[in-house]
Parts: C-alpha cells; structure tokens; sequence
C-alpha cells in the first residue's frame, strides 16, 4: 500500500516542485521594488546607505551602467556626480552600476538585443553611430531644444561624433586626443634643450637619434621614439600627411599616395634602429605592463590626454607638446576619441525624459569641470573646459586644450565596420618587413573592399 | 465504480512504463538544462548562419550566402584553416609522445614519485591565462628565461612570439607545458599493463624497445586513440593563447580558426558568418574524428579483441 502511494505521489511532487521553482525564476525577473533599488546605489562607502525615503515612490527610477567598477580611480568622481544629482531634485533616481571596462562591452553587446540594457550607458564615441543607426538609441534633440541646451558648448569632432541625420544621439563626457610625451631628463643627458620639443617630423628623427641608447650586443636599451609604443598608431601620423581612409562618397583610399607616405615614414621610424632588434625591444617594454615611457624605455611618446594624470604620479620630469608635423603639408590635429552618454529606447517617454535630466546634468559646465579637474581626463564641453580656472594655470592643459580644438572626428563607415580590422594586421606586416608598405596597403584597400562588397549582398 | 477505474488505471500503465517515467522525471534537471542551454543554442545558431544578423537589428535571412562567402571570398577562412591544422598535426602528436614519455618515466619504482607525479601534473591545474601570462615572460627575446639560457650555450634565440616564423612553433612548445592531463591517463594505463607480460618477453630476450614497441605501445593504444580524439578536437578549438599572447599576430601567424570566428562574431557584429564558422568546425571536425575512428580498427589493440 505504503509502496504504491509512494509510486504515486513521487513523480507528483516532483513534477509539481519543478514547476514551482520555474514559476520562481521568472518571478524573480519581474521589476524589483524599492527595497532593492536603494541597496545598489551609489557605492560610495565613506557616506551611510541611502534610505528607501530618499527613493520614494513616485520618483522615477532610471539604470546607469558605466566602466567604473569598484576600485577603479575615476569611481569617486563619477559616484559623487550621480549622487549630487540624485540630491539635487526630487524626480529622477539614478541607480548606477560600474562594470569593468572588457566586461562593459560583453555586458552591453548581450543586454542591448535582449532588451535588459540600461536606460543610460557610458559607451565609446566611436561607434555612437552604430547604435544609433540600429535604432537602440533615443534621439535627444526634442529634450534639447526643449530645454535650450546649447550642443554649442561641446568641441566640434565630439559633438560630430553624436550627431546623425540631424538627430543627436548621446552627450560627449570624457574624451580626448593626441600629444607628445617627452623625458626631459634624457633630453639634458643627450645635450638637447629639454625646453625645445620637436616641432616637425623632421626634427623628431634627429632627436630620436640622439635619444636611442644601443646595447654592448647591439640591443636597444633606450628608444628615443617608436611611433607605435605608447598610445598610438599609424592612423594619427596618416591624418598629419593630410592622408584618409575615406573619401567623401565613403570609398575607402587605403593605398592612396599620402597613405604610402606616411606608412614609409612609419616602418622606417619603427625598424631605424635593426628590425630584429626593434621587436625584440618592443616586446620586452610591453612585456612589463607598464608603458614604456614610465618605464624609462622610451624617450618620447604619443600618448593619450588622460594618460595626464599617471605622468603626474611617475615622478617622472615630463614635457607635454603638439605631434609634430611634417615640414611641409603638415595638417594640424590627431582622432579624437572617448565616451558619451546615451540613452536607450525602451519605449518608455516618462524614462527617456528622466534619463535625459540626468545626461545634461552629467555633461553640464559644472559636472564637467569637477570630471576634468579631479580626474585630469578632458571633457567634451569645451566651455568648461575654458572656463575653468585650475586649467587655466597649467601649461601642459593648454597645450593640451589648443590640441583639442583640432581634434579630428571619424567618420563611422556602415558598410566597413571593421575596416581597421583589415587595415592593422597589415601594417603589422610592413613594420615586420614581410611586406613592402605597397604590397601592405594594396592588400589593406583589397580587404575594405571585399567588406564593403560583402556588406552590399547581405543588405 | 471508482475501485474499477482506479484499477484499471493501474493496469493501463505498466510497472516498466513507469519506472521509464519516474527516470525521465529524475533527469529533468539535466534534460532541461541541456534542451535550454545546448540544444536551443546549437539549433538557432544553425539558424543564425543562414542569416546576417548584427546583434541589435532583427536577423536578416540570406539563405547559404555566408557559406558561399567563406568558400569562395573570405581570405582570413583558408589562413586561419590551415594555422589551426598547422597547429592541431604538430601539437597533438608531440603532446602524445611527450605526455606517453614522461608517463613512462614516472612509472618507476624510485622514491618520492609521488611527489614528482604530483609536479608534472601541476601545470595542468594552472588557469590557462595565466599560463599565457607566464610564458609571455618565458619568451621574451631580451630578458626572457628561454633566450637567457639558449645565450648560455652560445645560441642566439629568435624573437619567439613576435617572429611570425617562430610564433606558431612557441605556441606548440608552450602547449607541451600542459601534457600532464595526458600523462596522468597513461600513467593508469601503464599499470593496467600485465607484469607477466613483460617477464615472458625478457625471457624470451626482448630487450626494453622491443618491449616498448610490442608489448607497452599495443596496450596503451587505446588510451593513445582516446587522447588523440579528444587532443584533435580541442587542437581545432585553440584559441586563448592566440588571444591572450598574440591578437593572432604578428602578420596572421596564430590567427587560429576559433580567433576568427571571435573577432567576426564579437569585433564585426557579424553573428550570422561566425555561426556559420561554427559549422563547418564542426564538420571539419567530424570528418576528422570519424577518418581517425576508421583508421583505429589497423592500429588500436583491445584486449580479447577476436581478429
């Protein structure tokens, strides 16, 4: 009796927990209340927990993720923002998450198509037009000419970024350009005027010249220059020559004259001091993690705006200068590039109102002063950064501030996405000397082609 | 009335056809798991390789124009090919070899060889980015320990991983790193290895590479075809070192199958071409798998196997 009831009643039981447990799951799915939205906030730890008083119902709460996960030394800043403006007014809650900067991007390319992306987003600049173009994005120009918001205010190339068919579709916060880094210590030990940074391409290969140390075997223990170490590449020495990737009907022009130009100049520049020896260098000062110019392993480097604050902390007597330019034909400014803030089209106007509140307050001349004078990170709004006094003081900001007024935007190609996918590997190939800067960007135009044509028969 | 029914209720159902119930029930956890989280996966990216599909627009339908394209257009499909093959047939066999050798080894009757079992299998427990990490130092060409001891003998080391003629070998010698996995497999398979076996071939005067040859290697082979099985598929699959060490550079040389298939699904949004990808790795592997099942009946020897 006992047996068959058991028969019986098992299976019945067990299929009726499983059932139970896969209602749960979806359960916990459904919105969260208050109680949990007020536990994830802020994450400051210095202030006491925020109350669920401070979040109260009628309030509207909106999501931001960004790239500052716990630890991370922008964090204070960019907590301190969200919290000032969740005090300063009574309608909008910004829950914010920090997500680790290579797990943002996996995050994002996951969330976004299943529909659990945030209602804000701290992403890049660069592919702005990407999202954009795929319609996850809200347009903000209503809220902007509702509000009087002056896109004005922000530099040019960041505000190119954002801008499409008329629509803008997020706010320039942090970005930045190019500059030229020195060591003006090792500019007295080889006799230079550590006062007089090179103003040409010219006088850049003369000095680096006289900064390279060779070894007893021949290795190179000190580079003067090596225009791929640091935070650079061949694209900002290509925009200098006055070269492109595109033409104005979006062709590409890998392999056109100023293209060659600059890719000779880049491989000789790379390989001055023995191919061999060079990769062998440059794999050692990578191999550090550090970069190599804290390292002491170059003498001059371009690297980013940001990379500001990490030569304050080096100790390092450090010079700030524009790229220099060729000596004839030179073009002034190097790719902009950075973050912005967007806000995603959920279908909900009470929230991309609240979210656009919140993206003005972020990128407003006050927020963005605090963002550019704490972090030592550049801002998109230009006014702010002009107007700011703690910059105004400091040479190396307006040196670095004059740069930026040239910076130059990239325009996104849909149809080659990966365009510098095909172009990198082959000026890998021509630094390597497997293949002559010819053969290299002949092959580069050949596969941005072939993307372009690939893109054409599935569209 | 309701005795009558109950019984024959009972009797509808027999006791095996429950039993066969009470199974399926107790495996649901698993059967769910797997019909949500492999199944339907593996089903829809069949789907997605017949579409393009970027990820935040609605996937397109394109019929076989992703296959047509890898076959007929994309010059990165037959390159990372073949670096992969170049990769699996080179380091699946030194891994076996090596691994068979060094299980030879520590089958000895020495003292402390637990210790020094436990030493060599070590590196396999060891996360394979840090192993990476590791290596990248080992392989420095300036300071790295493997250059710094060939310069004690008087040879000058390439530039290993950042040599696009030395990067592939690197990554074939730094996989021997992890043949402990293997090793412990033969390692047991040597034990199972009759005594008697070996006292009636040295009675007959075989000495130990006869031994090895006739008797060792006909008695492991087993073992040898299940490793190389699962060494060649995961041969196919390799991809971490390519992306942690090398970006697939320089100039291509370790831009493996797998890499591919990242960089278009996760770098180009092109979800529809990497499924595709996927696809034929799996064919390529099955068609290897199943060459090497069929060449095992000539060499793999199952005891009390009639021939």
């Amino acid at each position: 009796m006992l047996k068959r009831f058991c028969k019986r009643i098992i299976p019945f039981v067990l299929s009726a927990l499983m059932i139970f447990s896969l209602a749960a799951c979806s359960k916990e799915t459904a919105p969260t209340d208050d109680k949990t939205k007020s536990e994830s906030t802020g994450g400051d730890g210095g202030t006491a927990p925020t109350t669920e008083d401070k979040a109260p119902k009628e309030k509207i709460t909106i999501t931001y993720w960004h790239i500052f996960p716990e630890g991370d030394a922008f964090k204070p800043v960019n907590d301190k923002l969200v919290k000032d403006f969740n005090e300063s007014q009574d309608e909008v809650y910004v829950e914010d998450l920090g997500i680790s900067f290579f797990d943002y991007l996996s995050k994002m390319d996951t969330a976004i198509p299943a529909g659990t992306g945030p209602d804000v987003g701290f992403n890049g600049l660069e592919d702005n037009a990407f999202r954009a173009e795929s319609g996850v994005l809200v347009n903000l120009q209503p809220y902007i000419e509702a509000d009087g918001f002056d896109m004005g205010q922000f530099y040019q190339a960041a505000r190119d970024y954002v801008t499409h068919d008329g629509g803008v579709y997020g706010m320039p916060i942090a970005w930045g350009n190019r500059i030229l880094v020195y060591n003006k210590q090792m500019f007295r030990d080889a006799g230079l005027d550590p006062e007089k940074p090179p103003k040409t391409l010219e006088e850049l290969e003369a000095y680096a010249d006289k900064l390279t140390k060779i070894g007893a075997n021949g290795e190179i223990e000190v580079m003067g220059f090596h225009p791929a170490l640091g935070n650079a590449t061949y694209k900002d020495y290509l925009y200098q020559n006055g070269g492109s990737f595109f033409d104005e009907n979006d062709n590409p022009t890998m392999n056109s004259p100023e293209n060659l130009k600059t890719l000779d100049w880049y491989v000789r520049m790379t390989n001055k001091y023995g191919a061999k020896q060079v990769q062998a260098f440059s794999t050692t000062a990578g191999s550090t993690g550090i970069d190599p110019f804290l390292a002491g392993y170059v003498a001059m480097e371009v690297n980013v705006n940001d990379f500001y604050k990490k030569l304050l902390d080096s100790g390092i007597e450090f010079g700030i200068c524009a790229l220099p330019l060729p000596a004839e034909g030179g073009v002034r400014g190097t790719v902009g590039g950075g973050f912005n803030l967007e806000v995603f089209d959920h279908g909900d106007e009470a929230k991309a109102q609240a979210a656009w509140k919140f993206v003005s307050y972020m990128t407003s001349v006050e927020a963005q002063q605090y963002w550019v004078t704490q972090n030592k990170w550049p801002v998109g709004n230009q006014v702010a950064m002009e107007t700011c006094e703690e910059l105004k003081t400091d040479p190396n900001w307006q040196v670095m501030m004059e740069e930026l007024a040239f910076a130059k935007f990239e325009k996104f190609i849909p149809k080659a996405r990966a365009w510098w996918g095909a172009l990198y590997p082959e000026l890998e190939a021509a630094q390597q000397e497997l293949k002559t800067p010819q053969e290299a960007l002949d092959a580069a135009q050949k596969a941005v082609e072939l993307q372009i044509e690939d893109y054409d028969a599935q569209n | 009335m309701l005795i009558d029914r109950r019984k024959r209720k009972n009797s509808g159902l027999r006791m095996q056809t429950k039993e066969g119930i009470l199974g399926y029930l107790f495996a649901s956890p698993w059967l769910l798991g797997f019909f949500a989280f492999t199944l339907f996966p593996v089903c829809s990216s069949l789907y997605y390789s017949l579409t393009s599909y970027n990820t935040l627009k609605a996937p397109k339908w394109v019929g076989f124009y992703n296959y047509i394209f890898m076959f007929t257009k994309d010059p990165l499909f037959l390159k990372a090919l073949w670096n992969t093959a170049y990769y699996a047939i080179l380091s699946v066999p030194l891994g076996i070899a090596a691994s068979v050798l060094i299980a030879m080894l520590l089958n000895q009757k020495v003292k402390g060889m637990r210790l020094f079992r436990t030493i060599f299998y070590l590196p396999t427990v060891v996360s394979s980015v840090a192993t990476a990490l590791l290596w990248m130092w080992i392989m420095d060409p300036n300071f790295g320990l493997l250059n710094t001891l060939l310069s004690k003998i008087g040879i000058s080391g390439p530039g290993w991983l950042s040599d696009p003629a030395w990067s592939k070998p690197s990554l074939i010698i730094m996989s021997l790193w992890t043949v402990g996995g293997g090793m412990l497999i033969y390692l047991a398979a040597l034990q199972d290895v009759p005594e008697s076996l070996y006292e009636s071939a040295s009675l007959d005067g075989a000495n130990g590479w006869k031994q090895f040859f006739k008797i060792t290697l006909p008695m492991i082979s087993p073992t040898i075809f299940f490793n190389l099985i699962t060494g060649v598929i995961g041969g196919f699959q390799v991809f971490s070192q390519a992306f942690i060490m090398t970006n697939g550079g320089p100039a291509y040389s370790t831009y493996f199958y797998a890499y591919h298939l990242y960089n278009k699904a996760f770098k180009e949004y092109n979800m529809g071409y990497a499924s595709a990808l996927a696809w034929i790795l799996l064919v390529v592997t099955l068609i290897l798998s199943l060459f090497i099942f069929k060449s095992s009946k000539k060499w793999v020897y199952y005891e009390g196997d009639q021939r």
